[in-house]
């Protein structure tokens, strides 16, 4: 089997999707081959070779604005028009690995969708997203197993992609909405407390946080 | 009145060029003050993720293109619209860039509304965004995403859909009657 998994994070390997990417493919059985391209544009006739050829694509980014960061719906679109011209490729399997910063993996489920939009328009056959909420936590405690009691439902949700990926192909599951084990107020404010000790760092204030550096202009 | 335009001159259509035309109509006749962006493709970096607009220099993008000027303007408007095809249910690159990038709008500090989180506001007053997209043939699911997407996570917003000339007309009409009343405020 060939797998090509796409990273759309635009901060690359320092990003929550490498750490989930790296998991993944610990689950992966030996004779899986998988490479992973980073959703850049620029010389990306490699990986869009590659892309085309594979028998499993998944997905795995961030959520930016409830939906894809601009950088992987630019390679979509470019990857789209190069996937739409060819003829005869076997529909591979589409996966999606989604997080976000907020507490509830549903603010997700706008990008799942897109990813679903983008696998049925060029006739893949798309299976399911795995969203995931708390994202930052899983960068947080990157020292600590993925398997252990805080994260283990983001453990399992992997596990759930590469069981169906060895799966014969039955109707496409729902997707799985899952986040760390740990109350969404206390991570609101393990969130707030480290926006001021990041601007900490830079020199800056906690009032400095909420400048205001549009107000009142003219728009001439 | 102010209106904020910002739209993708990459992936213009017929379609998209008759309502661009067709609202700047109105809002000249109403008197307001336009400000447009017209985004090529590759003429906004996209966002890196580096929360530099949060806690480096609060307030304004750390990459050095035209956002500045498109978030200032942003937030010196009444009324932004954003005009873009829609593509897999989505906004294309080039618009996605400039949501994605107007997060130095907003605070970094949570939230909540009606039990989800949010971040919360960094100015004392924001403008109307209506949220359009366009295409000549847009399957159902791509159009239930987009509405979804551009409604279902800041109240308030509105989404339109134009695919054809008959709604690019009610979407021109509701457009003016909301630009009365905004002007009446």
């Amino acid at each position: 089997m060939k797998l090509s998994v796409i990273n759309g994070s635009p901060r690359g390997k320092n990003s929550t999707s490498t750490i989930l990417i790296n998991e993944l493919k610990n689950m992966l059985p030996k004779d899986y081959h998988c490479t992973i391209h980073a959703a850049a544009i620029k010389n990306a006739g490699n990986a869009f070779q590659e892309m085309s050829a594979a028998d499993i694509l998944v997905f795995v980014f961030p959520l930016y604005y409830y939906a894809l960061p601009g950088m992987l719906t630019a390679f979509l679109e470019e990857y789209y028009a190069y996937a739409a011209s060819l003829t005869n490729t076997a529909p591979s399997k589409v996966y999606a690995i989604i997080n976000c910063g907020f507490p509830e993996p549903s603010h997700n489920n706008q990008a799942a969708e897109i990813m679903r939009n983008f696998a049925l328009r060029l006739d893949l056959d798309w299976r399911f997203a795995l969203e995931i909420g708390q994202g930052p936590i899983v960068e947080a405690t990157k020292t600590m197993p993925l398997n252990g009691f805080l994260k283990k439902s983001i453990y399992q949700g992997l596990m759930a992609i590469a069981t169906d990926m060895q799966s014969p192909a039955l109707a496409a599951p729902p997707n799985l909405l899952v986040k760390a084990r740990y109350p969404a107020f206390l991570y609101r404010w393990h969130g707030n407390q480290n926006w001021v000790q990041e601007a900490a760092k830079n020199g800056l204030s906690k009032k400095d946080l909420g400048r205001m550096p549009y107000y009142d202009n003219s728009l001439e | 009145m102010k209106v904020c335009l910002i739209y993708d001159g990459s992936n213009a259509t017929a379609l998209s060029e008759s309502l661009l035309e067709g609202f700047s109509e109105k809002f000249r006749c109403a008197g307001a003050l336009i400000r447009e962006f017209r985004l090529q493709k590759g003429q906004l970096a996209h966002c890196i993720g580096c929360f530099g607009c949060w806690v480096k220099n609060p307030g304004a993008c750390v990459q050095k293109d035209s956002m500045d000027e498109i978030n200032r303007a942003y937030m010196n408007s009444d009324i932004v619209i954003y005009l873009s095809p829609i593509i897999f249910g989505g906004f294309s690159s080039q618009i996605k860039n400039a949501l994605d990038r107007s997060m130095p709008n907003i605070s970094p500090f949570f939230t909540t509304q009606k039990g989800l989180t949010l971040h919360k506001a960094r100015y004392p007053k924001y403008p109307v965004v209506l949220l359009i997209g366009y295409g000549d043939f847009i399957p159902a699911q791509d159009k239930e995403t987009f509405t979804a997407w551009a409604t279902n996570h800041h109240i308030g917003r509105k989404a339109y859909i134009c695919s054809s000339a008959k709604d690019r007309d009610a979407i021109i009409s509701q457009i003016a009657s909301l630009t009365e009343r905004q002007g009446a405020l």
